[in-house]
Parts: structure tokens; C-alpha cells; sequence
């Protein structure tokens, strides 16, 4: 026990969420991915998997030995990025309209990933900047940075831009830029969405097409679709016809509603037969399937937990960059799984958000480690009683080296 | 600037305001989940059940029909019809052009039934078909999409179907192309129409299983059981589940075997050709254990002959003189009469008493006064017919009961649709027994007999007086193992004592082998055959004759019983030299294929042993089985392939050159040389008969066209 806490150092109860989170991940994706093992081993992806997670403990052990205003650094990701997604967009392969991904040794690099971790990191460093100089250059610097990276995000994933905006916004609320100019700027920002949705309805969707914007024709439809649907159900009872469209809700409303209070057990699941992206955007729905209300309510819990434990550890915080990095790092998980959670009950629009740590995909699982990582090696060193624990292991060390 | 310590307080206040807004968010999440999962849970589970088609049955794999020796004589197979999907979404019309003669060709070289021209404009008919719809609806008018042009090409098989799906188009995929199939069952018989009546058929619909023959007789059998399956639409395709799967038919091995069936079919045409005949039957069963070797009943076609209706089991013509036997041995059996009592057939035409008919023979030897024996021999109608009225003439009873007791009642065979003996009776309160009826019965007249229950009579005959039922199936079969052998059954121990079992023999031996006998044309020099002729007036009102010969062979040590049966021959008719030369053939061959029945007679020859017969071929194997049997001949030949030729004493082999772009010559080989010679040649093999090569439709030394067919001919 001891040796065990000598390695996996910092917040035991982020340690604790970490590894139920790992658990579930594994037995959900191993139970969702069975459409994916047709064509080749049963195995296959769920070692592939759990080989992804393990990287990714990896990644957490390395980071949370690091001290936290080491992670300044992460602003020099920022034009990595940008160069990233335009390789992308131009050789990337393209699902669904989109071109998210491209291919490096056998791994499908995704950037919008990245982003996420390094835009929260420039932000956190920027928002102490201007904390320290109270110079509006490091607000607008936050705001240039924000806009470029989402704005090239947008073009191919609408939700994810959306998200890492909103999660720079809430982090500059948060990080005491005045209210009066997060306002203005969310009044503009509002008016530019209104005026884009706008567009979407009026320009022909032959246009968008011609200008590459192939995704316009597939928010405008999921955006009609939100609105449609939900007029639909409470109009005609039980006249459903399974369309295209609200194939994915509704596959996903039958994993619920076959899951019930305790769920069929991990394994019988039916539903990842029919929902297509069930190992990753609507995991949630299988682990509801599987493990009922129940489960869902425990995995939700864990990230509540993850939000709450963040903060603690936040307060502990003397200086402002690992505090806000610490809060940054909770608030982009918390906020992907309950998008993701929401998609799969159907609260909001079908975008595709991975539950993190839980969905299958190695960027997400990466990334999600990497803020994990973070937030523990804050919990180490910016911590008094933290700190007198670590300084206590260094010297049984030291003792253990003498001998 | 504000102090340090307000500043983190009020980024933690802030922190604590996105705390409450996601904890709303993290409220909802449960709520709504409960709300779909409770609330509305009924109907979602509704839904998804309604989406799901319960107890889809799934067929099960119907069971093989083998033959004695394994070939496999009836078999399932897939068998597919092509559909297009002009309409699919991923077809390119510059695509579809570009290889649209491309495929045409690679079709017609796949199935050269119909010309490239054919498949090319039919494809494209359908796709015109599509663009004229997609014009009305570009108009705004209403056009109809139709999803399944069905192709005008043959049903494949499922390889010919894989090489479809690799032509050029067709490989691109059911959306870029909208190539798809249905598939069916057949049912096939690898040995075309040998023992077809017996083998059976069954009805088109698959499901409904055996129509006749053995297929019908073990339909519960062969059918297995079939399992349930739900299916469930996903996206657009609707995905099957087994939900319990179909157990597979039981596979049945029959007692045909195809060697022997071969000979007797050809055996039996050569003769219903030569004498015109309308169809005929022939049967050849093992003596000791009463399976049926070959059933045949080939009847006339337009296009040659074809297996007809099982007259073997059904027809109940009168047997004719063959039936005479059944009366002598009665007659012996109740000691009425003695095997060298005479009787005076007159100048071979006889009046009945008390009636209006007179009664004729065919042949008259000598002063007409016969043994009973004699009346055997020359098949003597007023002979058999007199004594027979001397013996029973007061208690016909007991004759008709004694025809009975012997056998000749329903045997239960396993061919649906068989029929049962008719035989007059005397206490019938329902048919008049006439006074002339135990006149005509002795000679086999007033009676219908099925060829089959004539045979068994004669087979217990050579079983020495054992009757066995005549069996048709060897053992059933499950998955390769054997779950039932069928056992020789017994229908009657002993039809009559051993010692007029010998007399009768002694009879039928001299039918065939004696002086004058009917049966004179069925004498052999290698197999000794034993047996009695048969010709009678066909009853049915079209006039005609059925000849008839039944036998067995070798007589001294009987292994097979035999009888054919001629219908309407062409010609004065005659059992004994109609039939009798077909009993004769098939049992000189089935001697000849190295059964038991060789060993009784190898001793004939062994003075000047005999070459054996050596196909073309490969010369390797050649050369080693010839090497091993001791047979001489020249070994100076190196060539990969070689023809023989036998002289007195020795086999003579040379070189025959087989060039790779030149059709190989064939002629002589045996089959599987044949085949891996045209094939490695490039050509496809159509291929009939059994032996060596008779004939090749591409003639040898010409230019070979890769993919062609070549139809060779074996005898």
C-alpha cells in the first residue's frame, strides 16, 4: 500500500475516479465495440483499448511528477495546433462530411483534441498575465488565441469548437475578467451565431458545397432536426417513423429505456448493435442499457466529484496559473461528459462528444489523461500538506538510498 | 490592484457559480433519463420490439442421397438470380459506360449460352429503364423507380456467382454497381438421371419437400428441422439472428449402386432402342440381402429416353409367363404333382372346357407331351395351365391362398406410391370368380403383379427359398456417422422345401441353358444365368405386349437377381429374346466389375490371362500400376502423356504430345486425365458417361480459346 502510494502520488480521490473511470471504460467499450470485431479478432479493440489507457497512465504518472508551472509551456502548443489543423484539412480523411483526423503511424491524429489541452493551458497562463499586469493585451491575446484555434476547429466540428469557446469563456468569467467585457463580447459573439444560423436557412445549400463547407448541411439538418423532433413526440403518440434523422435518439432512447433501474448487465446490451458510434458518442447510452439508471447515476457522480475534488484542490492553489489550470483541467471534462451525457438522453443535439476517459478513441483517452495528470501534480505541489507528504517520501528515499 | 487573497476568493466564488450551473445540467441528465426510462419506457421497448420480426423460420439443410459406394446421387445447392439497383446511390454513369462491354464480354465467357450483344444491351435496357424514370421525374411527372431489374442471366451457382462479383463493374460493390442476388435452393443430382424414379425429386418450393422416390419415402428424414430466426432492420439492411438454429436433414445411403445402375440403364436402352419399345424397366437386387443394386425406368422422349414413371414398383400389368413358376412350385409344394408328371398340350392350341377361348403356345418341341418340367422349359401355356386345373381345379382356394402365403402381399416398400399385387379370389363376394380364371392365373393372367414382387419371388428362388424384402436404403446418416443400418428383413423363411427349391432351379436352369429353352438368348459364356421368360397381352386397352425376363445369376451360386421388362416392343414379342439379352449384358458386365461375382468365375480363363484394359493418360501412374500388375509392356516411352493400345500380349505405349495452346487430343483417357489435361489446357469440361473418352466436341490440335467448353463423352 505503501509502495503503491510512493508511485501513484497526489489526490487519492482523483486517483479513485481515475481508476473506476478506467473500469468502466473497459468493460463498456469491450461489451459496445462488438460491431467493430466483426471484421476482425473479438480482441482486438478492446486490447487496443486498454493498451490506450495504459499509455495513458503513463502520461498521468509523468505529468503529476512535474511541477505545475512547468506547464506553462503548454502555450508553445498553441501554433502546433493551428499547424496540425491545417494538415489536417488538407490531408486528413474525411467521415461523414467531415475531416477530423489524419494518419501518422498508424494512429489517427486528431487535433481538435489537442487544442482542448493547450488552449486551456494558454488561457490559464495568459489570465494570470493579466491578473499580474491587469493589461487588457493578454484578454485580447485569449481571445485572439480562442477564436483562431475554434474558428479553424469550426470548419469540421461545429461541437467541439463550440465547447472549447464556451470553456475559455467560462474560464476568463472565472479568472476575473470583468463581466461588463465578457458581456460585449458574448453580445458579439451572439449576433455572429445568430447571423451564421441565419445564413445556414438562407443560402442555398449547393453554395455551401462549393465552398467547402459541406458540414453547414448537416448542422442545418440537426439543427431543424432538435427543433422537429421534439414537436413530433408530443403531437402523435406512438406514430414513429424511424428516419435517418432521428435514428441515432432513437436507438439511443431504446438503451434507456430497456436499461430501467439496474440495467440488463454489462454484456447483454442490445442497442450497440444498431447505434453507430456506440463505443464513443453514445457510450453513455450502452452504460444506461447495461447498468440502468444506476450505473449512470454513479458515472455521473464521478464526475461530480472529479468537479468538486478539482476545486478543493484549486483552493489550495497559492498562485493563480495551477489554480485556473487546475480549474480549467475540471471544468473541459466535466463539461465534454455531460454534453456527451446529455446527447445520450436525449437533452440536447447530436453532436459527437466522447464521455471522457470512457469513450474509445486515443486522442480523447490522452488528452483526458494529460488533465488528469495535471490536476494531480497540482494536487502534489501546490498543496502545504501535500508538499510536507511529498517532502516526507523524498527523504524514506533518501533514507532507503543511504542504506 | 486588489490583494492576492481577495482575488482567489473571488476566482473561487466564480468557480463555485459554474459549479451550480453544471450541477443543473448534472440534475437534468438523471432526470431525463429517468423520464425515458420510466415514464416512457413501455412504449421505447414497444417500439423496438415492433421494429423486430419474431419466428422467421430458417430452413434447414436438406440431407444427401449416396449411393451404396458414396457418390452422392441427390444434393442441395445454392443457386442465385442477378438484380441490378440502377437506382443505387454510388453508380458513376461515366463508370458504368466504361465497363459496361468490358463485362458483357467476361459474361458471355462465363455463361457462353447468350452472345456478348445479349447481356450488353439487356444491361443497358435496364439502365435507360432508369433514365427515362429519372426524365418523367426531373418533369415533375410520376415515374416508377424500379429497384430490381432482374438481368436476363441463367441462375448461377454460388462460384460462378464469385466470378461475376470480380468482372470488371461488378467488383466495384453492391453501391457503386447495385448488383445484388436472391438465392434459392435446388436440389441437384450430380449423376443426372440415374435412378432418377427411385432417387426421387422434390416439389419446387424447397419446403415442401419430397415429391416422390426415396426423396418423399424419407422426406421426415432428409428435411431436418428447421430453426427460428428474428430479424431486425438496422439502418437499411435488415440483419437476421438465429435464435435456434436449424438442425440439418439426415443423410440417406441408398442401396443403388452407380456402377451397376450405369450397366443396367444402358443395357436396357440399347434394347428398347433396337426393338422400339415404348419404355421398360429393369432391376437388379442382391440375392442374399435383397438390396436393389439398379432400379431403371426409362421411357421415350422426344429427346431420347428419360427416366419415367416407377413401373418397377407400380405397374400392375399381368406378369405373364414368368408366373408360371409361382404355380409349378405351388403345385410341387402340396405334392400335387411330381417334376416328371406329363402332360399332353395337344398340337399346341387348346380349347377351355365350357368356354369360348382358346389357349395357344408360342413354340411346340416334339409330340407336345411335356414333364412338367418340359412345360416350364418351353414356357408351355396349356401345360402349366392343365396341370394347374388338374391339381386346384376343385380348390382353387388353395391356390390363390398359396400364391398369398408365399409373398405376394403388400412388402411395405419404402418408394411412396408402390403398388400391391391383385390377385383373384374365389371367396371375394365382390368379383366373379370365373371358371377360366384359374386357367389364365396359372400362366400369369387375371392378376397384376409389379415387376418388383415377380423379382423377389425369383430372388428367394436363388436365396434357396429364402424371401427378403427388396431394400432401398442402406443406412441413414448424421453428419458422417451412421445413427441406423438398415437390416435385411424377411418376408417368408421358406416359400417352398429345398428340395423343389432345387427342382425349380433345375428348371430355370434349363430355360436358359437347356435345349429349346424360352431363355436361349439370355445363355452366357461367362456368367451362367438362370431364369424364366415372359410375354403378355398389356391389359390397359391400347393392345401390345409386355416381354418380360427375370433371373438370376450365377445360377450354381446366385448373387443377383434380375428382371426386365419391355413395354410394347416393336415386332412379333418375345421375353426370351427381347429381355433376356439385357439380363445377359448386365450380368456379364456386373461380372466384370471385380465384385464377388468375378471370384465363382475366375477360373475360367486362367489358362490365357488377359491384358487389362489401360487407359491413355498420364504415364506415370500408368507405368506404375502396370509395373505392379505385372502386365508387359514397352518402357521406352518418356513423354509426360501417353495412348495405349493393346496387342495379344502385350500394352503398347507411346508418346502423345500435349501442347499447352493446342486442344489436347483426349480420346481414350480416363476421366480425371482428361479433365486435368483440357484444364491445364485453359478449357472448361463438360463432361458424360463413365470410362475412357469416346468423343471431344473441340477437335485435338486446334488453336485453344481460353475459358471455352469442351464436352468429352466417356463409355
Amino acid at each position: 500500500m505503501e509502495a503503491i502510494g510512493k508511485i501513484f502520488r497526489g489526490d487519492r480521490i482523483i486517483w479513485m475516479i481515475f481508476l473506476f473511470l478506467c473500469i468502466i471504460s473497459i468493460v463498456e467499450v469491450y461489451s459496445a465495440s462488438s460491431t467493430l470485431t466483426y471484421k476482425t479478432d473479438y480482441y482486438k479493440p478492446i486490447v487496443k483499448h486498454t493498451l490506450f489507457l495504459f499509455l495513458g497512465t503513463v502520461i498521468v504518472l509523468i505529468l503529476h511528477s512535474l511541477q505545475p508551472k512547468f506547464f506553462a509551456v503548454l502555450i508553445l502548443g498553441i501554433p502546433v495546433v493551428w499547424l496540425l489543423l491545417v494538415i489536417t484539412k488538407v490531408l486528413g480523411s474525411t467521415v461523414n462530411e467531415a475531416t477530423r483526423t489524419f494518419a501518422i503511424a498508424g494512429f489517427n491524429i486528431q487535433p481538435s483534441e489537442y487544442a482542448k489541452l493547450f488552449l486551456i493551458g494558454a488561457t490559464a497562463f495568459f489570465l494570470e498575465r493579466y491578473k499580474v499586469t491587469q493589461k487588457d493585451v493578454f484578454y485580447r491575446l485569449i481571445i485572439g488565441i480562442a477564436v483562431i484555434t475554434c474558428a479553424l476547429i469550426m470548419i469540421d466540428n461545429f461541437s467541439t469548437a463550440f465547447i472549447l469557446f464556451a470553456v475559455v469563456i467560462i474560464m476568463m468569467f472565472i479568472g476575473q475578467i470583468p463581466v461588463r467585457k465578457l458581456l460585449l463580447f458574448a453580445g458579439a459573439c451572439t449576433v455572429a451565431g445568430g447571423l451564421f444560423a441565419a445564413s445556414l436557412f438562407a443560402v442555398p445549400e449547393a453554395s455551401f458545397e462549393k465552398a467547402g463547407l459541406k458540414r453547414a448541411v448537416v448542422w442545418k439538418k440537426r439543427l431543424i432536426n432538435f427543433v422537429e423532433n421534439d414537436d413530433a413526440k408530443d403531437s402523435k403518440e406512438n406514430t414513429l417513423v424511424l428516419t435517418k434523422d432521428n435514428y441515432q435518439v432513437t436507438m439511443g432512447k431504446i438503451a434507456v429505456a430497456r436499461g430501467g433501474i439496474i440495467g440488463v448487465f454489462p454484456g447483454n446490451g442490445q442497442q450497440r448493435d444498431f447505434l453507430p458510434q456506440a463505443y464513443s458518442d453514445f457510450i453513455y447510452a450502452i452504460i444506461l442499457e447495461e447498468t440502468g439508471l444506476a450505473g449512470g447515476l454513479f458515472v455521473l457522480i464521478l464526475y461530480i466529484v472529479l468537479f468538486i475534488r478539482a476545486g478543493i484542490i484549486a483552493q489550495r492553489c497559492s498562485r493563480v496559473f495551477p489554480k485556473l489550470l487546475v480549474m480549467g483541467s475540471a471544468i473541459m471534462i466535466v463539461t465534454q461528459a455531460l454534453v456527451n451525457m446529455a446527447v445520450a438522453v436525449d437533452l440536447i443535439p447530436v453532436t459527437g462528444q466522447p464521455l471522457p476517459l470512457v469513450s474509445r478513441g486515443i486522442n480523447s483517452t490522452l488528452i483526458t489523461c494529460a488533465f488528469i495528470g495535471i490536476i494531480l501534480s497540482v494536487s502534489r505541489f501546490e498543496n502545504e500538506k501535500g508538499i510536507a507528504v511529498e517532502s516526507q517520501i523524498e527523504k524514506d528515499f533518501d533514507a532507503a538510498a543511504a542504506r | 490592484m486588489e490583494p492576492e487573497n481577495i482575488i482567489h476568493k473571488k476566482i473561487q466564488r466564480n468557480y463555485l457559480f459554474v459549479a451550480l450551473f453544471f450541477a443543473c445540467i448534472a440534475i437534468a441528465i438523471p432526470v431525463r433519463a429517468f423520464y425515458t426510462a420510466i415514464i416512457e419506457g413501455q412504449r421505447w421497448k414497444e417500439f423496438a420490439e415492433s421494429r423486430i420480426q419474431k419466428n422467421i423460420s430458417v430452413s434447414a439443410p436438406r440431407g444427401n442421397i449416396y449411393s451404396c459406394n458414396g457418390e452422392l446421387m441427390a444434393t442441395s445447392e445454392n443457386s442465385y438470380r442477378l438484380f441490378m439497383d440502377f437506382w443505387a446511390e454510388g453508380i458513376d454513369s461515366a463508370v458504368f459506360k466504361k465497363y459496361l462491354h468490358p463485362l458483357a464480354v467476361e459474361l458471355n465467357r462465363l455463361l457462353p449460352s447468350k452472345p456478348v450483344s445479349h447481356y450488353e444491351s439487356n444491361i443497358l435496357a435496364g439502365w435507360n429503364q432508369k433514365e427515362n424514370a429519372l426524365k418523367q421525374i426531373k418533369a415533375g411527372k410520376k415515374a416508377v423507380k424500379n429497384r430490381e431489374y432482374r438481368l436476363d442471366i441463367e441462375e448461377v451457382n454460388y462460384l460462378q456467382l464469385k466470378e461475376i462479383r470480380s468482372m470488371p463493374f461488378f467488383r466495384l460493390g453492391r453501391n457503386k454497381t447495385g448488383l445484388y442476388t436472391s438465392s434459392q435452393v435446388l436440389r441437384t443430382n450430380p449423376y443426372g438421371t440415374l435412378a432418377l424414379r427411385t432417387i426421387g425429386s422434390i416439389y419446387g418450393e424447397f419446403d415442401k419437400g419430397g415429391k416422390n422416390g426415396l426423396e418423399l419415402g424419407y422426406d421426415s428424414l432428409l428435411r431436418g428441422k428447421n430453426g427460428l430466426a428474428t430479424s431486425q432492420k438496422i439502418e437499411s439492411t435488415m440483419i437476421q439472428k438465429i435464435e435456434k438454429a436449424p438442425v440439418s436433414g439426415y443423410d440417406i445411403v441408398s442401396t443403388i449402386d452407380v456402377n451397376i445402375q450405369d450397366i443396367t440403364e444402358r443395357a436396357l436402352i440399347e434394347k428398347l432402342q433396337e426393338y422400339g419399345a415404348e419404355s421398360g424397366t429393369a432391376v437388379v437386387m442382391e440375392v442374399s440381402t435383397g438390396e436393389i443394386k439398379a432400379i431403371t425406368n426409362m421411357g421415350k422422349h422426344k429427346d431420347g429416353w428419360r427416366e419415367t414413371k416407377n413401373y418397377a414398383v407400380s405397374d400392375l400389368s399381368p406378369p405373364g409367363s414368368t408366373f408360371k413358376v409361382v404355380s409349378m412350385m405351388l403345385m410341387l409344394e402340396d405334392g400335387l404333382i411330381k417334376p416328371y408328371d406329363t402332360v399332353d398340350t395337344g398340337g399346341g392350341s387348346y380349347n377351355l372346357p365350357r368356354s369360348k377361348f382358346t389357349i395357344t403356345d408360342a413354340v411346340r418341341v416334339g409330340d407336345g407331351i411335356y414333364t412338367a418340367s418340359q412345360s416350364i422349359q418351353y414356357s408351355s401355356n396349356i401345360g402349366v395351365g392343365k396341370l394347374t386345373v388338374k391339381a386346384y381345379g376343385n380348390q382353387p382356394e388353395k391356390y390363390v391362398e398359396g400364391i398369398k402365403k408365399t409373398g405376394f402381399t403388400d412388402m411395405h416398400l419404402e418408394i411412396p406410391g408402390y403398388a400391391v399385387p391383385v390377385i383373384p379370389d374365389p371367396k371375394d363376394p365382390d368379383r366373379y370368380w370365373s371358371g377360366t380364371d384359374l386357367f389364365n392365373m396359372s400362366y400369369g393372367y387375371s392378376t397384376g403383379i409389379p415387376p418388383i414382387y415377380t423379382l423377389t419371388f425369383y430372388n428367394a428362388i436363388a436365396n434357396g427359398g429364402k424371401m427378403v424384402k427388396p431394400r432401398f436404403v442402406q443406412s441413414i446418416m448424421d453428419g458422417g456417422q451412421v445413427i441406423e443400418r438398415k437390416k435385411t428383413e424377411v418376408i417368408n423363411k421358406h416359400i417352398c422345401s429345398e428340395q423343389n427349391i432345387a427342382c425349380i432351379r433345375a428348371m430355370l436352369d434349363s430355360v436358359v441353358n437347356g435345349s429349346r429353352g424360352t431363355g436361349a438368348k439370355a445363355r452366357s459364356e461367362t456368367v451362367r444365368i438362370a431364369g424364366k421368360t415372359g410375354t403378355a397381352k398389356l391389359q390397359d386397352g391400347n393392345g401390345g405386349h409386355q416381354v418380360t425376363f427375370c433371373g438370376y445369376f450365377p445360377a450354381n451360386a446366385p448373387q443377383y437377381s434380375c428382371i426386365v421388362v419391355l413395354r410394347r416392343p416393336q415386332g412379333s414379342p418375345g421375353g426370351g429374346y427381347m429381355a433376356g439379352p439385357v439380363v445377359k449384358r448386365i450380368a456379364e458386365e456386373i461380372s466384370g466389375l471385380g465384385t464377388n461375382v468375378r471370384d465363382v468365375f475366375a477360373a475360367v480363363d486362367t489358362a490365357a490371362p488377359k491384358l487389362p484394359a489401360v487407359k491413355s493418360g498420364l504415364f506415370k501412374p500408368i507405368r506404375y500400376a502396370m509395373k505392379k500388375l505385372d502386365v508387359d509392356f514397352n518402357n521406352d516411352s518418356s513423354g509426360q502423356w501417353v495412348s495405349t493400345r493393346s496387342t495379344e500380349d502385350k500394352i503398347v505405349v507411346n508418346d502423345r504430345k500435349i501442347d499447352g495452346n493446342l486442344v489436347p487430343n483426349v480420346i481414350g483417357m480416363g476421366a480425371s486425365d482428361a479433365v486435368f489435361a483440357l484444364e491445364s489446357a485453359g478449357l472448361r469440361v463438360s463432361l458424360a458417361g463413365r470410362g475412357a473418352v469416346t468423343s471431344q466436341s473441340l477437335t485435338a490440335g486446334t488453336q485453344v480459346q481460353k475459358g471455352n467448353t469442351i464436352a468429352i463423352h466417356l463409355q
